[in-house]
């Protein structure tokens, strides 16, 4: 039976070569789409390069300041100062770190300017980041105890400066001070938000004074839990911190909004409102099934119209005694088929486009690749089309008369 | 094995109400060869449609062999047909995209046989019609005669109590009209399959045991 459904499934993609180049065009375009996206969004948000322990983070990445009256108003990153008063006296993570956002930096090379990228750190952030060193050592406690000008960078910024990654030891100009060069790393992908920079610096040599009292910064706060059961715990120690928080001026600000957030909740969240976030997901999903049903609804679009070409077939076998269920099963099959092959199609033109991203170079270090996971939640989402396209053309059909069709179909 | 009591077939459009067939009442014993005769729109292929249950009469009582198949639900309805009835039409209805043994293969899908024992049955079913050596072709390279003949071997294939032929030969030459009804004749002697024939042939309607004739829906005599 599977293989007589086969031969004509094949047979009507052959025949009306149009149908079948729409209906594996919507298909395979969707599909490709789709496993781009979900790539994109895999090397982001995922657990890739230095942020491996992605799952066991959270993140305090935008603070709001405001005071009961409602006159002021402050709202984005926080001071290092908040952070160490707030985040730092968290017990129940394994360890919390403070950096800076990323900051452009002109380096110097002679007379020639290079542009890159700098952040500070602290020692614990190599810990809770696992860079892959190329050459020499992180920062440590006593580059941050004696604010030492010592400087971990990345390969671009090792080739682009130095011309060559044997750079241990030599000095590099940021912005007219002198930095040694004590590792080198792997490129980050900017995507990787909390990891990504060119040069990476103790937070003792910025020339911040970190003990006076201010609110706003450049700061951000990564959490280590010692395991994701422990989210709740954090958030809730968090919230409790920040609510008896001392505030140096409370004539200006006595009242702080901020919240330990999983990775994906701190890129898109909007503190004001801890509602809009699901409303947002909830939007995303719509739009995501959106996109996906159009090669569906187009699909069965079709598939209504190829009912009429073979109604004929249908009422011949009808009358030789293929039942209703049958016929459903048969052009679900065929459905299937198609679908499949339309998916086979898409993870080819997948491929390739990754391919094509990942040598051009158009995010920077970005390295997109389609994993197992990716490839079932694919193939899922194809036998999906398949079947639903299927369900309402085989149902229609199932409605013709018999003697009707095979009146009106005189070969 | 066939009996019709007090069938009638009303076709409703939108505000008028057509009589296809009224009051028909007949009974075909087994191994009957039957033929339907009447001008055209008398309601010969609704009263065909309607033995072959492929259509429900509006009031009256289709009984085969003492059951009452109309009253089946589709999965149950469909194996009755696909066990007691082979259908032949006016315009053979092959498949196209399927070669000969294919077509000749698809009521058999539709039962519980392996695949080895189907192709036995469809090349045993294309011998009787003598076509076994067309079994590769497809019908768009087939004549009118060869169409009909397999279109014949796929209504004998699963050797089905009852024949109904919907002018089977309508659209042959004359010679090619006689062959197949030479095979219908050997399968109604040999076989004592029980056919019911729709014509407009009367020399052929004069080879069949009982002759029924149709006019504006009723049984004539």
């Amino acid at each position: 039976m599977l293989k007589n459904y086969f031969k004509i499934a094949l047979k009507v993609l052959n025949r009306n070569k149009f149908f079948t180049f729409v209906s594996l065009f919507g298909i395979s375009i969707t599909l490709m789409i789709l496993i781009v996206l979900s790539s994109l969004y895999d090397s982001s948000f995922g657990a890739y390069g230095p942020e491996k322990k992605l799952n066991r983070m959270l993140f305090i990445n935008q603070v709001k300041f405001s005071d009961t009256k409602g006159n002021h108003l402050m709202f984005g990153s926080s001071s290092n100062y908040f952070l160490n008063k707030t985040a730092k006296n968290l017990k129940t993570p394994e360890t919390v770190s403070i950096t800076t956002e990323f900051i452009s930096a002109d380096c110097y090379v002679g007379d020639r300017k290079i542009s890159l990228i700098k952040r500070y750190t602290d020692v614990a952030y190599w810990n809770i980041l696992e860079f892959d060193f190329l050459q020499g050592r992180p920062i440590s406690n006593l580059d941050i105890e004696n604010a030492n000008k010592v400087a971990v960078i990345s390969r671009k910024a090792g080739l682009e400066y130095f011309g060559n990654l044997s750079c241990i030891g030599q000095k590099i100009n940021i912005q007219n001070e002198f930095f040694t060069v004590i590792g080198v790393v792997e490129d980050v992908t900017i995507s990787k938000f909390y990891s990504f920079s060119h040069i990476y610096l103790p937070y003792t040599t910025s020339g911040i004074d970190y003990s006076i009292p201010a609110l706003g910064g450049n700061c951000l706060a990564l959490i280590l839990a010692y395991s994701r059961r422990d989210f709740d715990a954090i958030q809730t120690e968090y919230q409790k911190i920040t609510d008896g928080f001392q505030f140096y001026d409370p004539e200006s600000y006595n009242h702080v909004n901020a919240r330990a957030l999983t990775y994906y909740d701190s890129i898109f969240q909007n503190p004001d409102d801890e509602s809009t976030l699901i409303y947002e997901k909830a939007l995303y999903i719509v739009l995501l099934l959106l996109f996906m049903a159009f090669p569906a609804i187009n699909l069965i679009n079709m598939n209504v119209t190829r009912i009429i070409e073979r109604s004929s077939e249908i009422g011949i076998r009808k009358s030789f005694g293929a039942s209703i269920r049958t016929l459903m099963w048969q052009f679900i099959v065929e459905n299937v088929i198609i679908t499949l092959l339309g998916g086979i199609l898409g993870f080819i033109m997948a491929a390739i486009v990754i391919k094509t991203i990942n040598s051009s170079g158009v995010i920077p270090y970005l390295i997109l690749s389609i994993n197992f996971i990716l490839f079932f939640y694919a193939l899922g989402i194809t036998i999906f089309f398949g079947l639903f396209s299927g369900i309402y053309p085989a149902w229609k059909m199932s409605k013709l008369q018999i003697m009707h069709v095979l009146k009106i179909d005189k070969q | 094995m066939i009996s019709l009591k007090n069938i009638e077939k009303t076709f409703q459009t939108d505000s008028i109400e057509t009589a296809a067939l009224s009051e028909i009442s007949l009974d075909i014993k087994k191994g009957e060869f039957i033929s339907v005769m009447g001008p055209s729109g008398c309601g010969k292929s609704t009263l065909l449609s309607i033995i072959g249950l492929l259509d429900i009469p509006t009031k009256g009582q289709v009984l085969i062999n003492n059951e009452s198949p109309l009253d089946y639900k589709d999965a149950k309805l469909s194996a009755f047909r696909n066990k007691m009835l082979g259908f032949v039409f006016q315009s053979f209805h092959l498949i196209n995209d399927l070669s000969v043994i294919d077509n000749v293969e698809l009521p058999l899908l539709y039962r519980r046989i392996s695949g080895s024992e189907r192709k036995q049955k469809a090349l045993a079913a294309l011998e009787k019609v003598g076509l076994s050596n067309r079994i590769d072709h497809y019908p768009s390279q087939l004549s009118g005669g060869q169409k009909q003949r397999v279109a014949i071997a796929r209504a004998i294939v699963g050797q089905p109590e009852i024949i109904l032929a919907d002018e089977p030969t309508g659209n042959l030459d004359s010679h090619m009209g006689n062959e197949i009804m030479e095979i219908l004749q050997n399968l109604n002697e040999t076989e004592k399959t029980t056919i019911v024939m729709v014509t407009h042939d009367e020399s052929l309607a004069r080879k069949t045991n009982r002759l029924i004739r149709l006019f504006d829906g009723k049984q004539v005599f």
